[in-house]
């Protein structure tokens, strides 16, 4: 009996020092989500009731209803993975997921209109799908991704307990969402890593022209807290909004002028916990188009519209925050952007500061965000009560300030 | 009335053996220290014990000296918050292991202890976030359950490790040839 007992003793000991190895890279499977909502007053007070302004070209987009309790997303995701595979299926539903999810929807904003007319009502449930991937790993350092994933440019992401604030930037905003496609990563060391792959251009659930736009990363750490993030996306033809008739431009009868370009987008992301409580961080873009023009003709349509045959955008972005302790915090971003060639949704010039005082609670599964935001513009851009402002080459009765508070709530699972 | 005075009592008197607490050095860091001595086991043995059990198990050697008989080692392992439907791993918990070696004995000591907190990242990756909490700390505002179970995880597991060390130690080595001369009387 003795023999026993010290049998299941010692049994028992290696059982529990297999618990030190790290079994995080062990197969397994799991399902969380969150569901975000938020309240905010603006006190321009739109006439339109909506940040997004009647245009939907007003500067905010995912927060964007005034006085009134509102629903941002739902998120289902289930994810298995692996030493050799990764899997994710992350489902979401409500007005930021329709939003963020735009290139899936069965609507106007999907441009690849097949001969079957049996195609394009499939497009129903595509729209809850955010991300759909998996990924394959022949090596530990050699991976292989193919499906829908979460774009690789930019800072902020559309999960509002993924990002310090709830309010996301123009940088977000303006550039792309997803893709759809095949992307190869390689990691050099733990500290530096390379990802190369080619998309169905932009926030596209389907290839419209026939095209497709190159990707790329490199990712490199100079220090253990440090991060820095190099972005590229460019293509043909791959803006889905010009080629829907962004900026004036009519639908499907837009003039073939401005679907003939390339489009370049470099982006940097990167950041640094300076101490164990404070924080630093910085997004910085610069993109541009490049029109084909034949003749002074062409170049004079397009230089009307967009100001030059190579009409940029750009802006930074600085993210700063200080845990005061595991239940709050407190976190400043100050944003420049510009959009002066309304080739972009912003189509003006923006500063924007935000200030974020963050509550977690019930064990970090609760979060509670307070903000305020101030944004300001040399047009009178923002919408007041008497109606919509300077936008999409309109002049209105705006004013060139816009400041909301609000608080977002958001529960994760 | 009376019962639920005893029961108080008990309560309170028993309380403190339920509490969790885990050993300080005299500066109040938590550490697991003790001498340990072994019959007749050379220092050389108890040094190829203590190396072939740390890479075993996968520690990170930054020091090994075996004229002075002396190992440093680090580690770190997750810890886990439970989640709705699936556990998730909140950071990891990192230690440093010293085991100093002689004739006929051993010490070893973990310490250093300190939590590095983990956070998703937009790539979904549960990635380390930057900040630490060192585990000598009692409280955590917002999540004090969760960090008892670090803690007393922490405590379970080094309690296991230090049984195997142990262990292993004192195992001797085969005697050489042996083996050589059975193979020598397997004639046809």
């Amino acid at each position: 009996m003795k023999k026993i007992l010290f049998a299941c003793f010692l049994a028992s000991t290696s059982f529990m020092a297999q618990a030190q190895s790290d079994s995080t890279d062990a197969g397994k499977f799991t399902i969380s989500g969150y569901l975000d909502s938020y309240y905010l007053a603006a006190f321009n007070k739109p006439k339109s009731g909506n940040l997004l302004g009647t245009s939907q070209l007003a500067g905010r987009a995912f927060d964007r209803l005034n006085n009134q309790f509102a629903l941002g997303l739902v998120q289902a995701k289930f994810a298995y993975s692996n030493s050799k595979s990764d899997m994710v299926i992350d489902l979401t539903f409500g007005p930021n997921a329709d939003l963020g999810n735009f290139g899936n929807t069965s609507q106007g904003l999907n441009l690849w209109r097949p001969s079957s007319t049996y195609v394009s009502s499939l497009y129903g449930t595509s729209a809850a799908i955010k991300q759909a991937y998996f990924t394959y790993k022949p090596t530990s350092k050699l991976s292989f991704t193919v499906g829908q994933f979460g774009t690789h440019i930019g800072y902020e992401v559309i999960d509002a307990p993924v990002n310090y604030h709830y309010s996301l930037s123009n940088l977000f905003n303006n550039g792309p969402f997803y893709h759809i496609g095949l992307k190869a990563g390689y990691a050099f060391s733990d500290n530096a890593a390379l990802m190369l792959g080619l998309v169905n251009n932009w926030d596209n659930l389907t290839d419209d022209n026939d095209q497709k736009s190159l990707i790329g990363q490199f990712f490199f750490k100079p220090m253990s807290t440090w991060s820095v993030y190099l972005n590229y996306i460019g293509g043909y033809g791959d803006d889905t909004y010009l080629a829907l008739g962004g900026g004036g431009n009519t639908g499907p009868s837009a003039n073939p002028l401005f679907t003939d370009y390339t489009r370049h987008l470099f982006d940097i992301t990167t950041n640094f916990q300076v101490t164990p409580k404070f924080y630093l961080g910085l997004n910085a873009a610069y993109g541009f188009y490049s029109f084909a023009t034949s003749n002074a003709t062409d170049e004079g349509i397009i230089k009307t519209k967009f100001n030059k045959t190579s009409p940029d955008w750009g802006g930074v972005a600085i993210y700063t925050n200080y845990a005061i302790s595991d239940v709050i915090g407190i976190g400043v971003r100050y944003e420049h952007f510009q959009d002066k060639n309304r080739v972009r949704y912003l189509q003006s010039v923006n500063n924007s500061l935000t200030i974020t005082a963050p509550i977690t609670l019930a064990g970090g599964k609760l979060q509670v965000k307070p903000e305020l935001r101030m944004d300001t513009s040399p047009d009178k851009y923002y919408e007041k009560s008497s109606g919509q402002g300077n936008v999409d080459g309109v002049t209105g009765e705006g004013t060139n300030s816009q400041t909301t508070l609000g608080v977002a709530f958001i529960y994760k699972y | 009335m009376k019962n639920l005075r005893l029961i108080l009592f008990f309560w309170i008197s028993l309380s403190p053996l339920f509490a969790q607490v885990l050993p300080v050095d005299d500066k109040g860091k938590v550490a697991f220290y003790e001498v340990v001595k072994v019959d007749s086991i050379k220092a050389g043995t108890l040094y190829a014990n203590a190396q072939h059990w740390l890479k075993k198990r996968g520690y990170t050697v930054s020091e090994a000296d075996s004229v002075e008989g002396r190992l440093l080692a680090s580690y770190e392992f997750p810890v886990y918050d439970k989640g709705y439907l699936s556990k998730k791993i909140h950071g990891k918990v990192g230690y440093q292991l010293h085991i100093d070696i002689k004739d006929n004995k051993y010490r070893y000591q973990f310490n250093d202890f300190v939590f590095a907190y983990y956070k998703e990242d937009r790539y979904y990756h549960q990635v380390r976030s930057g900040k630490i909490k060192p585990l000598e700390e009692t409280t955590a505002s917002g999540w004090q359950k969760l960090w008892e179970r670090h803690r007393r995880d922490t405590q379970l597991n080094i309690e296991s490790l230090i049984a195997q060390l142990k262990t292993v130690m004192v195992v001797l080595p085969q005697p050489t040839g042996i083996i050589e001369k059975q193979v020598k009387k397997e004639e046809w």
